[in-house]
């Protein structure tokens, strides 16, 4: 599988301050997360990839171009949408999608037309014809990503795609995200705090701190529980049917309101769960493995780093 | 879903090259410009200078080819008052030996002089048109983008920050020339046809050139120090205060000096005052002689303010995507 991104020792000082270091990372095609903490290095490591700023150290390629030596090459094949809340002052919303089809040399006639049939996709009615101050934030926040995929890149940077949405848009957005990378093939990559995101439209979860990568991997390993387990949610009843399952030798504990966790495999468990629960009189409610939270997993690759810093 | 989304589509077209990217930015700074109505008032008002001038061509044409041109009494004072002081000597000198020219040297020697004349004075007159302009143009074209984070969204494509900076050059430089160099040429090709046959062009040929070699003289360094004030601030209104505050303390220190009959050809204050230093340097490319002999120092002083502005604007433009 040909990678996508490709940093090899990267590292990025603003003076004396390191905001990225020795940074090695290889993405495949699909949705990355980059997940991180205010200040990790996430707008660093994204100008670097898109050759906005100059490395320190290290080489990289993305989509098969050096960072620094082909960055005009890198900005004509990928689509970034910033976090902040930036604007062209002065213009529609229609004329800024023109404008950033324009600039990635898509002649004018044509820009206007992939233009519109952008903001329709996007879902922007007869407000593309309004000056963009008079946008809303979420309004603004769906601009950018029509002017990041105007023309039809191979790589998308989303930089906070879903902040500021309503729930309602924010469905929208991701289920666009998920359009343009299941059904056209585009390779996608999110930053964002917002795990919940990452779970739904996420492959790949790539989580930066302190500077340094800590953890990449597929989302679905990611979120398998390091021992085997089965998670019982009950209705009512825990407490007496933990000491049922206790009884049958099952190792039990308490995870939560109305919810056991048992240790082993679903297959070798699960028969004995249901027959303990049907001679107890109780009703579960739900039965299923164990899953690790993104947010553990998240929390405990931002602990390590400040442990090591420490 | 409105019946004409088509859903998203892959694009495969043929892409243009990216040597015309500036005009992308250059086109979204004119369009926004001339939506101010100062400007487009103050763009149509620029054009009764040359209508003016015409009638003064119209005229000195008339009389160039008559039969007997003799300088009528009050010819002096009345062109004393119409066209600048640094053309006069040379007008006065020609006028002088008019007597002694043949039909045809009237119209070789005394009409590339007379039209110089009228070119200079209708740059003197332009001088405050081009003020209003570059002052309505060019302060908010860097400083909103500043301001609203557009620098992202411009950077994050294709796009160099020469090719940025020279879009947003162009975009002044589009309304400069429809103030200052645009009437110029036109004022030549009305004088070319009131002109009794096209061999005129042989003997005028190069006021065309002056006149391009003028403004790029004029407008460039004009042009960058006010893009440099719109990059050193997000308030657009500083850059506006900026901009007219040094050409009106500059005129106002002339007019106490003139004034109080000091010495106005001084090196220093020929380079301070914009007026004087951009006036200076279009009756030199015009080919007349200037009030000093600082032409070389004032010429030298142009390219330094122009590289140092240049250099103010790619390091403010380059700043925010290293923060």
């Amino acid at each position: 599988m040909t990678a996508l991104i490709e940093l090899s020792h990267l590292t990025k000082d603003y003076g004396k301050f390191r905001a990225l270091s020795d940074v090695n990372l290889t993405l495949h095609p699909g949705v990355t997360g980059l997940l991180g903490p205010n200040g990790a290095g996430k707008s660093t490591l994204i100008k670097l990839l898109l050759g906005l700023v100059k490395m320190t150290a290290g080489t990289g390629a993305v989509l098969g171009h050096d960072i620094v030596k082909e960055a005009s090459a890198i900005r004509a094949k990928v689509g970034y949408m910033p976090e902040d809340d930036c604007y062209m002052h002065g213009l529609s919303g229609i004329e800024c999608v023109q404008v950033a089809a324009r600039l990635s040399c898509l002649p004018s006639t044509e820009g206007l037309r992939r233009g519109h049939e952008i903001l329709d996709f996007c879902g922007m009615g007869q407000e593309r014809y309004r000056n963009v101050e008079t946008y809303s934030t979420g309004m603004r926040q769906k601009l950018r990503f029509a002017m990041s995929i105007v023309h039809d890149p191979e790589l998308l940077i989303l930089d906070e795609p879903t902040s500021g949405l309503d729930p309602e848009e924010r469905q929208a957005m991701l289920n666009r995200i998920g359009i343009l990378s299941k059904k056209f093939g585009k390779a996608v990559m999110i930053c964002t705090h917002i795990l919940p995101d990452v779970k739904v439209v996420c492959d790949h979860v790539a989580i930066l701190a302190g500077g340094e990568i800590r953890l990449v991997d597929k989302l679905a390993a990611l979120l398998e529980s390091p021992s085997p387990s089965v998670t019982v949610s009950l209705l009512e009843g825990a407490d007496l049917l933990l000491d049922r399952l206790v009884a049958a030798g099952l190792k039990t504990s308490v995870t939560g309101h109305e919810q056991l966790q048992v240790e082993g495999e679903t297959a070798d468990v699960s028969s004995k769960i249901w027959e303990v629960a049907a001679a107890s009189g109780i009703a579960i409610q739900n039965l299923k493995a164990s899953q690790s939270s993104l947010e553990e997993v998240f929390l405990n690759a931002v602990k390590e780093t400040k442990n090591a810093n420490s | 879903m409105p019946i004409h989304n088509l859903g998203y589509r892959e694009w495969e077209g043929e892409r243009l090259s990216g040597g015309s990217r500036w005009t992308v930015v250059a086109g979204i700074g004119i369009q926004r410009a001339w939506q101010n109505m100062w400007l487009r008032r103050i763009a149509f008002v620029v054009w009764a200078a040359p209508l003016m001038y015409g009638v003064l061509i119209f005229f000195g044409e008339q009389y160039l080819t008559a039969q007997s041109a003799v300088v009528p009494p009050g010819a002096d004072r009345l062109l004393a008052q119409l066209l600048p002081d640094e053309a006069m000597p040379e007008i006065r000198q020609t006028l002088g030996n008019l007597n002694q020219m043949s039909p045809e040297e009237r119209l070789t020697v005394v009409r590339p002089v007379l039209w110089k004349a009228v070119l200079l004075a209708l740059q003197r007159s332009q001088m405050l048109g081009l003020v209003l302009v570059i002052g309505l143009v060019a302060p908010p074209l860097i400083s909103t983008d500043v301001r609203s984070r557009a620098f992202l969204l411009y950077f994050s494509r294709p796009l160099t920050r020469f090719q940025y900076i020279f879009g947003k050059f162009m975009t002044v430089a589009t309304f400069v020339s429809l103030v200052l160099l645009l009437p110029q040429l036109l004022l030549y090709a009305f004088a070319v046809l009131l002109s009794p046959d096209i061999s005129v062009v042989a003997y005028t040929w190069d006021l065309p050139l002056r006149c391009i070699v003028m403004f790029i003289a004029v407008a460039t360094p004009a042009i960058l120090l006010a893009l440099m004030l719109s990059s050193l601030t997000v308030e657009t209104r500083f850059a506006t205060f900026g901009w007219f505050a040094i050409w009106i303390f500059g005129l106002v220190a002339y007019m106490v000096m003139f004034n109080t009959n000091q010495d106005v050809s001084g090196i220093v204050l020929r380079l301070g005052v914009l007026f004087l230093l951009f006036g200076d340097v279009a009756v030199k490319v015009l080919g007349f002689s200037g009030v000093g002999s600082n032409f070389d120092t004032q010429i030298i002083f142009v390219i330094a303010l122009s590289a140092i502005c240049a250099t103010v604007i790619f390091r403010k433009v380059s700043a925010p995507m290293k923060a």
